[in-house]
Order: structure tokens, then sequence, then C-alpha cells
């Protein structure tokens, strides 16, 4: 591995590590305060994925492995969609049943 | 702490997620392992961005919701971040599309647009969510 591979890795190591310290204390910072499910299952979700960015980052794929990899970025690509369409969907779902609870049954967007 | 509080404190994850695909951009490199890393560190943060932004959105629509004096008020105001809302959805949607076609591909300029847009959007998403007004 070069130098400046070398360097990058270090560089993405850091960045992880501070993004990593950030979501841990904002962890802390919403769950204590009783909140949400969904706070939790989105910082689960990103402390998972920045165990996943740590790995990816800490190994090179034998040459074998990159087709499989790469079909495995597509398919995330793909899960990535939908799942922001199904995020922002369940958000104005749950907004408008909140504006219908506020100012009656017959309101909405 | 606040709704407004805790919109804050999602947007703080975008600086951060930012300051990881300015690495990820540094990586893009010839050899196909390092694509392959470039592109996995590359989606990756592309879904941190995401989950952020899809936790930030609700938190602000409430927010929004919660401030209205009015109904009327209440449907202008999140009608309205609804179009943003789209741009925003389409950016990514934009992002994940050149992600997949770097994938299959080999040449550096995919790579490179690829790349572009995924710092493009989690710029955006940033900058949305550190000034946003309701």
């Amino acid at each position: 591995m070069s130098d400046t591979s070398d360097r990058v890795l270090t560089i993405a190591h850091k960045a992880l590590d501070v993004f990593d310290g950030l979501v841990r204390t904002a962890g802390v910072l919403i769950t204590s305060e009783g909140n949400v499910t969904r706070a939790s299952s989105v910082l689960r979700a990103m402390l998972a994925v920045i165990d996943g960015t740590k790995a990816a980052l800490s190994s090179s794929a034998p040459a074998e492995d990159v087709a499989a990899q790469l079909d495995a970025i597509v398919a995330q690509a793909k899960a990535g969609i939908e799942s922001l369409g199904a995020g922002l969907a369940e958000n104005n779902a749950q907004v408008d049943a909140e504006i219908a609870k506020k100012f009656g049954p017959s309101s909405g967007v | 702490m606040t709704l407004c509080q805790r919109a804050n404190a999602t947007a703080a994850f975008f600086v951060t997620v930012f300051l990881l695909i300015t690495s990820c951009m540094l990586m893009s490199a010839c050899t196909r392992n390092q694509r392959v890393d470039t592109l996995r560190a590359s989606v990756q943060s592309l879904d941190v961005a995401r989950e952020g932004y899809v936790a930030w959105d609700l938190v602000w629509q409430q927010a929004i919701v919660a401030d209205a004096p009015s109904l009327e008020v209440a449907v202008t105001k999140v009608t309205e971040h609804r179009k943003n809302q789209e741009q925003i959805k389409l950016g990514f949607d934009l992002a994940y599309r050149l992600i997949a076609l770097a994938a299959t591909s080999s040449d550096e300029a995919s790579l490179k647009e690829a790349l572009r847009q995924v710092e493009a959007i989690i710029r955006e998403v940033t900058l949305l969510a550190n000034g946003g007004t309701k």
C-alpha cells in the first residue's frame, strides 16, 4: 500500500472516530430524554454503519471477491433508495396524523 | 431538549458525514480494489446521511406543526417543506443510482460523477439542516 493510501486511511479513520463519538454522545442525549424508539433505531443503524465502514477501510478485498462486492454495492444502493422513500412516507403519514390530532380529523396536507 | 435542539443535534451528524465523504473522495484511485473500497465507503456514508435526513425531517415537520397557530399555517408550511423534501429525495436517488452505475463500470468518469453527487447531496442536506427555517 502506498504512503498516500495509508494517509487517506488514517484521515478516514479519524473522521470515523469523530463521527462515532458524536453519534454516541447524541444517543445518550436523546435517549436520556425518554424519547423515541425511532431515535434508538436510527442510532443503532448509524453505529452499525460505522463498524462496517471501519472494517471496510481496514481491509483490502481479495481480487476474486471484487465482483461480488460490487454486486453488493449495487444492492445496497437500491435498498437505500427504497428505504428513503419508505422513511419519508412514514414521516409524512405521522405528521398528517399529528395535524389531524391538533386541528381536527378533517384536516390534512 | 426541544424539538429544534433535537433537529440541531441531528444536523451535527451531517457535518461529520461530510468530513467522512471528503476522506472518501481522496480515496478515488485506479485499482479495482480501491474502487470497491471507495464505492463501499461512499454508499455507506450516503446511508448514514439518509438516516440522518429522515430523522431530521420528522423532527422538523413535527416542530412546524407544534409551532403552527392555525390549520392553514400548518398545512401551508408542511406543504412547502415537502416540496423541498421531494428535491432532497431526488438528490439522494440520483446519488444512489450513480453509485450503482459506477459499481457496474470501470471508468474513472463514472466514479468521479458518483462521488461528486454524493458530496453534493450531503452538502445540501447539511446546509438545510443547519439553516432551515420553519
